[in-house]
């Protein structure tokens, strides 16, 4: 049983970081003002997650390297947390995206977040 | 005193903390038989938490201020880091320290845990550098 629901979170997880990867690239735009801004270089930034998060995804699809990959997907999420602080900074709201009540974006921070990470360590064995 | 400098004192308990485990305290559990490593082992757990979970929530109540207050270079690197080491710590170490307060350690546990431990260490090696310099350039 248990394994069962791993392997559907781990299929899961593959498709959700494919996607949310691919739209680094479908729509830039949406992640412009996301980024930091007193971080250089956004748009390497904004490309280098997309194209990360769709490498691991990969990652994760193959048993040898899965391990690696899941330790990557952590790695990323952790690298993504300046972010998320910087979105509460500037009063959750980018004008060019999406606006959300507060309480959305320390949601996100202080819930979502850890359990992206402890998603993405939950189906790390290769069986 | 500032919170640079109780970020300061803090780190560099850690410092000397994690050597002396990673150079005394693990290698020495190699050198038990698997009756008194289970024996003492679970009386370790309890005495070593007094010690490193003051030190962990200090660190990172620290860190999360000082990253609230000013985002730079040392508070973003800082919160990655103390981030790092708790998924490290929560996400390995616990599990491996579990494993033997349970009877059922992993397979090789005693050089498991030194082997991983050194990515702690140089973690929190780098932490107190990072901070050294922060100090030494702001103060």
């Amino acid at each position: 049983m248990e394994t069962i629901v791993i392997k559907y979170l781990r299929i899961l997880l593959i498709g959700f970081y494919a996607f949310a990867g691919s739209y680094h690239f479908i729509n830039p735009k949406f992640y412009a003002d996301l980024i930091p801004a007193y971080l250089p270089y956004h748009n390497l930034i904004n490309y280098a997650s997309g194209f990360f998060e769709i490498l691991l995804a990969f990652g994760v699809v193959i048993p040898k390297i899965r391990l690696l990959a899941v330790k990557g997907i952590v790695v990323l999420l952790v690298l993504f947390i300046p972010s998320h602080i910087y979105f509460i900074k500037i009063g959750s709201c980018v004008e060019s995206v999406f606006c959300v009540p507060p309480w959305i974006s320390w949601g996100r921070l202080l819930v979502i977040h850890p359990l992206l990470i402890l998603w993405a360590w939950g189906v790390r064995k290769v069986n | 005193m500032s919170l640079d400098l109780a970020r300061l004192l803090i780190d560099f308990g850690f410092v000397v903390l994690i050597w002396a485990v990673q150079l005394v305290i693990y290698p020495s559990l190699g050198y038990y038989s698997k009756y008194n490593l289970y024996r003492w082992h679970r009386s370790y757990t309890t005495r070593v938490t007094f010690i490193v979970l003051p030190l962990m929530f200090s660190q990172l109540i620290l860190g999360t201020i000082q990253l609230w207050q000013t985002q730079n270079w040392f508070t973003i690197l800082s919160a990655m880091v103390i981030i790092t080491l708790w998924l490290l710590t929560f996400l390995i170490f616990v599990p491996l320290h579990q494993s033997i307060d349970n009877n059922r350690p992993v397979d090789n546990v005693c050089n498991k845990l030194v082997i991983k431990n050194w990515t702690r260490t140089v973690l929190w090696t780098s932490l107190f550098i990072i901070s050294i310099v922060h100090h030494s350039l702001n103060y």
